[in-house]
């Protein structure tokens, strides 16, 4: 690294951003794990998640703050430019975008505990699926995040066209059964509402899939640009 | 570099020594020789001037001196020139004294008015010559001086011929210095530079060349020392080498998962076994940092306490992604000499199956009393109504009641038989016989057995056979088993359906298949299905009169035959249990 030839200024800097990168993963990891759980209690119809998610989605909401606060102070005290301000960017978009899936985690649990009030409703195979597939979103946006991988970042913005497709076949199923049997409704709708969140974390993992596109092939662009010169 | 070091150097050195040494014995040398030529020179013409002062220049008149002086001058092949007290020229055996100027004032003149002898060299402007003049004064008249000359020239030459002989002498001694200055010089540089070259490859791990310890001197001993280096060095990296790989099998073979974390939360170590548990990919992890590489908030935070803390501490993991698992953690902190903060090494279980253990335990527990306590209470309440209510008094009613409680004591019996069915087969499960039973026959009997009851509800039962296969084993076991499956298959097809039995070989493996195609087993259901009491759907299996251990003692049986069950099952479709037993080949009775 030759650390020792950069300016001391230089290195205070690269620590912070190495902090900062380190602190919106962690946090990154407390909302995939949220919402792995809240899916899973879907799944189960398991009422007991909510209280703790809502706990959870406190600390996310103080940690967003604080992430954001970071990112401003590094930008006022180094003034970055290039590929740190690049990087500084995206993490106070994908900053946002972590606490907005952290919320809809929360109300996807609170469904899971509404739907339990309803007994032996069956949980149609889309939804399952459509949970599995907006995890592996999410775990591929973040994993995409770690290694600036732009190849994985294009592989989420594809699989959100799925998660639409399983949405817009949850909504004809919806449709279909309450009209079929009335006395359903409620239990119906918070399936649909589920289904509904779920895909909104989807497009929430395919924007950050798109802020690390831009972060990873700004980098690639920079690169040229030095080579030219 | 080298070559322009050391070698350069030295040859600059020696040459510059060398020619020092050869400048300054040639110029003394020459020195010398010149100064004792003139002396030597001088003193034969001071003999000269004193013989003539002594015989001819004060006695003789001018004309006589005149002619004697010319005489000698040419027989001793010198100039000779006499000069009176006021300077004037006296005699000269080369030119005409009265065109003479005076020479009072001629260095040597001087030098032999007051010193009694003078000499100079000079160029002589009568002559156009380098000449060496020596003047004495005279003895025999008061003032007067004889001046010898002689043309100096020769001598000159002399000390030139002699000083290029040296010169020519000195160089070659210099360039034969320098040969061998060269030679000695390069065999020091060049041993030096193929210890470099070796050097330079032991630098980039390229072992095996030894040098050339040619020689007694320093050098040679220098080689044979640096090649015993080379050995030992090759030895020490072979072993560390050997010991780090003998390291990473014993790591990566592991069934525990094993991660290291350095003070500042680098990923120093994980091994194939944690990637595993983790559910990492194959992704690089060493030597990023653990959020980059397990984002997992619990684990990440556990990394952070064991890193706080005085000892080691454990705790619990729960992955739901991709499928549910519990992992054991125990965590202990560890001290790198460089930091003084401090590391931590993770040993991760998998307790995924203790805890369904447990967990089917406490099911079992709860479940097995629910079981026992429905029909209990449905008696209790039926016989208390019929002591205290009257209902004795009313023979229809009363009727209808017993059969009720005797229904129950029949399902309260069924429970329990079937409970110590499965206890013995849990008990006995080494110690059952091992029998060769043909499966063909048992197969049929099964069928024939059921073929009423099938015939009752509109159900084909068909059995298809394809090859009279034998297992090892107990065939009241199996015939339980395939009565059970036969059984469910049936109460859960819908009239007008089939249901298969079929028999075949796979590879070693005789399975026995039942396949219905009635309302079939949501997803969900399908790993717990053969857990005991497990119900998808309680009512019905009550009213259709399961104990629910139906399927447990169907999963035990494959067991002790060790063998297992699989099922498949689409809803709507119909499902198929597949009993998997290893075949028993001909002759061949496997041991217990």
């Amino acid at each position: 690294m030759g650390s020792g030839k950069q300016p001391l200024l230089k290195r205070h800097f690269d620590r912070e951003l190495q902090q900062l990168k380190k602190r919106i993963l962690s946090m990154g990891g407390i909302v995939e794990d949220l919402i792995v759980r809240s899916i899973e209690a879907l799944r189960s119809r398991d009422r007991s998640l909510v209280a703790e998610a809502m706990r959870i989605e406190e600390a996310i909401d103080a940690e967003e703050v604080e992430i954001e606060e970071d990112c401003l102070k590094l930008i006022a005290l180094y003034q970055p430019v290039a590929g740190d301000l690049r990087f500084i960017a995206a993490v106070l978009k994908i900053n946002s975008e972590l606490e907005r899936m952290g919320d809809l985690a929360v109300h996807i649990a609170e469904r899971a505990r509404d739907l339990s009030a309803f007994g032996d409703i069956h949980v149609p195979t889309d939804l399952r699926r459509m949970g599995t597939d907006v995890q592996s979103m999410v775990r591929r946006s973040l994993e995409s995040l770690v290694n600036q991988d732009s190849e994985l970042a294009l592989q989420v913005l594809q699989a959100d066209n799925t998660v639409d497709e399983h949405h817009r076949r949850m909504f004809d199923f919806v449709a279909e059964q309450v009209q079929a049997d009335p006395t359903q409704t409620m239990p119906l709708l918070h399936l649909l509402t589920a289904s509904r969140y779920l895909e909104r974390i989807a497009d929430a993992a395919t924007n950050i899939a798109e802020d690390v596109y831009y972060l990873a092939e700004g980098e690639i662009i920079r690169h040229r640009a030095e080579l030219a010169e | 570099m080298l070559r322009a070091g050391l070698f350069w150097k030295l040859i600059l050195t020696f040459s510059l020594v060398i020619a020092f040494c050869l400048a300054f014995v040639g110029g003394y040398l020459v020195l010398r020789q010149r100064a004792t030529t003139r002396e030597q020179t001088e003193q034969q013409l001071a003999h000269l001037a004193r013989v003539i002062d002594d015989r001819f220049a004060a006695s003789m008149d001018d004309g006589a001196r005149a002619g004697v002086v010319g005489r000698l001058g040419r027989l001793t092949e010198s100039r000779i020139t006499i000069i009176a007290a006021d300077g004037t020229v006296v005699a000269d055996s080369e030119g005409d004294p009265a065109r003479m100027e005076n020479h009072r004032f001629r260095p040597e003149v001087q030098g032999a008015l007051n010193a009694g002898i003078g000499s100079s060299l000079r160029f002589s402007s009568t002559v156009r010559e380098q000449f060496l003049y020596v003047a004495i004064r005279s003895t025999r008249r008061e003032g007067w001086v004889v001046r010898v000359a002689m043309p100096y020239e020769q001598y000159e030459r002399t000390v030139r011929a002699s000083t290029n002989v040296l010169i020519l002498g000195g160089g070659l001694a210099g360039i034969l210095a320098i040969l061998l200055a060269v030679f000695f010089t390069r065999r020091i540089t060049r041993p030096l530079r193929a210890m470099r070259r070796n050097l330079q490859r032991m630098e980039r791990g390229e072992f095996g060349v030894r040098l050339d310890p040619a020689g007694e001197d320093e050098i040679g001993l220098l080689a044979r020392t640096l090649n015993r280096v080379q050995e030992q060095l090759e030895g020490t990296i072979q072993n560390l080498t050997n010991q780090r790989n003998q390291r990473e099998v014993i790591l990566a073979s592991m069934a525990e998962g094993l991660l290291a974390v350095d003070a500042d939360d680098r990923v120093l170590l994980i091994n194939a076994s944690a990637r595993t548990l983790l559910g990492l990919d194959s992704q690089r992890a060493e030597n990023r940092s653990l959020v980059e590489t397990v984002r997992q908030p619990v684990f990440v935070d556990f990394v952070a306490r064991v890193r706080q803390a005085e000892g080691p501490l454990t705790s619990e993991l729960v992955l739901h992604d991709p499928h549910p698992r519990w992992l054991d953690l125990h965590g202990a902190p560890v001290h790198f000499a460089e930091s003084e903060r401090a590391g931590a090494v993770v040993v991760l279980n998998d307790v995924t199956r203790v805890r369904k253990l447990e967990k089917s335990r406490k099911d079992f527990v709860a479940n097995v009393s629910h079981e026992l306590k429905t029909p209990v209470t449905s008696i209790k309440g039926f016989l208390e109504t019929l002591l205290e209510g009257g209902a004795l008094r009313d023979p229809e009613s009363a009727e209808r009641f017993l059969r009720i409680i005797t229904k129950q004591t029949d399902r309260l019996s069924a429970i329990i038989d079937d409970l110590l069915y499965l206890s013995r087969l849990e008990y006995e499960e080494q110690d059952i016989p091992r029998d060769s039973v043909s499966l063909a026959p048992l197969v049929e009997n099964c069928v024939a057995d059921f073929d009423h009851l099938a015939r009752s509800r509109g159900i084909r039962l068909i059995a298809r056979i394809s090859e009279p296969l034998r297992i090892s084993g107990d065939a009241s076991l199996v015939t339980r088993a395939l009565d059970n499956l036969i059984d469910n298959a049936i109460k859960y097809s819908t009239s007008g359906g089939a249901v298969e039995v079929s028999l075949s070989l796979q590879g070693a493996w005789v399975h026995l298949a039942v396949r219905d195609h009635g309302i079939g087993i949501p997803e969900e259901h399908l790993p717990r299905i053969s857990e005991r009491f497990y119900r998808v759907d309680t009512a019905r299996s009550r009213d259709l009169g399961g104990t629910g251990l139906g399927l447990a003692i169907v999963k035990h049986v494959a067991l002790v035959h060790r063998g297992s069950l699989h099922v498949e099952s689409t809803p709507g479709e119909g499902s198929r249990f597949t009993l998997q037993f290893p075949e028993l080949t001909n002759g061949a009775r496997s041991g217990a």
